[in-house]
């Protein structure tokens, strides 16, 4: 294509755990998910604050352009992708950051724009947890090398199905993230979600009874 | 100097007055504290072609600053991934009350960092000198013909495609193609494929290039991610059709490649290049309206067009012998064949002339060199990825809106597309959409005829593909 294309095709030493045991099937889905979402808060972490200054910046165009979706027109969507633009542009810091946080509020404006996000109360958050999918996607899931053979032997399929299953543990996490991002106005303090297969002990229990 | 109150950039760039027999440059890498010198120049002379009498001095400062971008994209490691290039460009100029505008001088560092992800800064100071001597000479009589279309000319498929259409779809009109660049085979190459195809359409073509050289450069590395590469010759094509009376720069590009989307979302921003991108033409178009104070258009007819559909003329009048002289790769090499077969501008190539049903007769390293040390499937791979996102995308509905609803939950930029330029397309927004979607289905539909004869090449080629363990470490 014109000027040559720069193709990622190579996991970052990061995320080679994560990769490793989706690969090797003995972890549960569950540790995979963990394993994934520790490497990806460290990797959120690494990338700093910039994505929850804009994200905020995003969000601050969002509602002063729209006050009620019913009412919003088309050219309202097309001011607001420029003005996405313009508040990105503006910012200091990492290309890549800046075009993954754009990439994350031009998500957020297509979601409203054919009604499949419909609040405007929490966008600052909608916007970086779109965000923190984009690094997770860029990073981890549309980075593994397309190869037939994966370590331990695996195919593209049964990794590909794999991390379907690890989908729903991921995007509990960065809801997690995104809550902490957005209340601690920083990426310094992520909590990971809570195990999910752990449960609580209860002192009470009658070990004994049958 | 300034030194001391630039040192928030990173690079500043002086630039001497850019004369004749060239100009000077020096750099001064902030963050290294180093500074170097380098000549860059520019051959105009061919300008002496116009049908314009007089040289307008702006626009010898439209192709100042082509010359000034060019030099400094390819002198500059620009970092996509990392901290963010900032670049300050210090340029004489005859015009320097229009270019240091405001208005001005924000379209073009947005068009800059757009273009080439990297802050630039421009400050341009009167220029005291004459001016090249292309420029002080005034005609008394137009020097060439009148011409009906201006349009870039790079050597490559689309170029001739593009052209080659043009050419049979418009059976009275004349074309003045233009070509630039620093780099002696790609001249040769422009020269050879007009030669080929001027005895079929006597009178109907001419041929303008205009070369920008560097000397004492041996020392300094060049920017191999050269982004702006499209934006110079867009902005000197520029000058050739206003000094050819022409209000609108055509180029021609398959819209596959124009719009150029990422194969996998692991592709960000400038990984795929913007040269040529809609909003890029949108943007230069604009820029160039200021700084000559009226409306100025780059227009790109094969927008909704495949690269095959663009090679079905040549099919149909059976030019097999063109296609060849033609250049699409993006890493050639220095002995032959030196095209690599294995890029993706390669395989798009070999999948437009395999869909076209054109014999490509066109020497590859893969499948005719030998195998090359790198993973030849990479590009490839990358794009049938992305065709079966188009498919699974485009396979969503039958009707168009939720098609469209589809494709941008994908890819979002795709509505700035429409939304930014459906005017200009002379489109209503579902009209266009219309063409887009047509466009990816076209393509998809193309490629499910054709990969086995694609991928067939790479197979012939390939042994045993390495375990993925062995290359997939990468720090960055």
């Amino acid at each position: 294509m014109p000027d040559g294309d720069i193709v990622h095709s190579r996991l970052k030493r990061l995320y080679q755990k994560p990769y490793k045991w989706l690969c090797e099937g003995i972890a549960t889905s569950d540790e995979c998910a963990r394993a994934v979402l520790e490497k990806l808060k460290q990797d959120i972490k690494a990338k700093g604050d910039l994505s929850i200054v804009l994200a905020q910046a995003l969000a601050a165009s969002v509602t002063q352009i729209i006050s009620n979706l019913e009412e919003v027109r088309e050219s309202d969507f097309a001011k607001l992708s420029v003005e996405f633009d313009n508040l990105v542009r503006q910012a200091d810091g990492s290309p890549y950051v800046k075009e993954l946080i754009l990439r994350a509020g031009k998500g957020y404006l297509n979601d409203l724009r054919n009604g499949r996000e419909v609040d405007i109360t929490h966008t600052s958050e909608a916007i970086w947890r779109r965000y923190a999918h984009e690094v997770y996607e860029a990073e981890f899931k549309e980075r593994i090398p397309l190869t037939p053979k994966h370590h331990a032997g695996i195919t593209q399929e049964i990794l590909e199905k794999r991390i379907e299953a690890i989908q729903p543990s991921i995007d509990f996490g960065i809801q997690k993230f995104a809550q902490n991002a957005i209340r601690n106005q920083s990426v310094a303090r992520l909590s990971m979600p809570r195990r999910s297969s752990q449960e609580a002990i209860d002192l009470n229990e009658d070990l004994l009874a049958g | 100097m300034e030194r001391q109150s630039r040192q928030g950039c990173e690079f500043t760039l002086l630039f001497e007055p850019i004369m004749s027999d060239g100009g000077n440059i020096r750099i001064y890498d902030h963050s290294r504290n180093r500074e170097s010198n380098v000549r860059i120049s520019i051959d105009d002379s061919e300008f002496r072609c116009r049908t314009q009498t007089r040289f307008p001095s702006i626009i010898a400062d439209l192709i100042d600053l082509a010359v000034a971008i060019h030099a400094t994209d390819r002198l500059i490691f620009q970092s996509l991934r990392q901290r963010q290039t900032q670049i300050h460009v210090v340029l004489p100029v005859r015009h320097p009350e229009i270019l240091n505008k405001s208005s001005f001088q924000e379209k073009l560092s947005s068009l800059l960092e757009y273009t080439t992800g990297s802050r630039w800064e421009f400050e341009f100071s009167k220029s005291v000198d004459l001016g090249r001597a292309v420029e002080l000479q005034l005609l008394l009589i137009p020097t060439a013909p009148q011409v009906d279309e201006v349009a870039l000319w790079s050597g490559g498929l689309d170029a001739l495609a593009g052209l080659y259409t043009r050419l049979k779809e418009n059976r009275e009109i004349s074309f003045k193609l233009f070509g630039t660049g620093s780099n002696d085979n790609v001249y040769a190459r422009q020269e050879q494929v007009f030669q080929a195809l001027r005895p079929s359409f006597l009178g109907r073509l001419s041929l303008c290039r205009v070369p920008i050289r560097f000397s004492e450069s041996n020392l300094h590395v060049k920017n191999k991610i050269s982004r702006a590469r499209g934006v110079v010759f867009i902005l000197l094509g520029a000058a050739c059709a206003y000094l050819m009376g022409q209000k609108v720069l055509r180029l021609y590009e398959n819209g596959i490649g124009a719009i150029n989307l990422p194969y996998r979302k692991s592709a960000t921003g400038l990984d795929h290049s913007r040269s040529v991108h809609p909003l890029t033409l949108l943007r230069v178009g604009d820029l160039i309206s200021e700084l000559i104070g009226e409306e100025f258009k780059v227009q790109n007819p094969f927008l909704f067009w495949t690269k095959a559909e663009m090679c079905q003329q040549l099919s149909e009048d059976a030019r097999h012998a063109l296609p060849p002289l033609t250049k699409s790769c993006d890493s050639p090499h220095r002995k032959q064949p030196s095209q690599c077969g294995y890029c993706s501008s390669c395989i798009l190539r070999k999948q437009a002339l395999a869909a076209s049903r054109l014999r490509d007769q066109t020497k590859y390293i893969v499948p005719h060199g030998t195998r090359p040390a790198s993973d030849i499937m990479l590009h490839l791979q990358h794009m049938l990825v992305q065709i079966s996102t188009f498919k699974g995308l485009l396979n969503y509905s039958e009707d168009a809106v939720s098609q469209w609803e589809s494709l941008t939950r994908r890819f979002p930029e795709l509505d700035d597309i429409v939304d930014r330029t459906y005017e200009v397309e002379g489109l209503t927004p579902p009209e266009m959409r219309k063409n887009l979607i047509r466009l990816y289905q076209t393509y998809v539909f193309e490629w499910d005829a054709v990969e086995p004869q694609i991928s067939g090449d790479f197979l012939s080629q390939v042994i045993d593909q390495p375990e993925s363990q062995n290359f997939q470490i990468a720090i960055q």
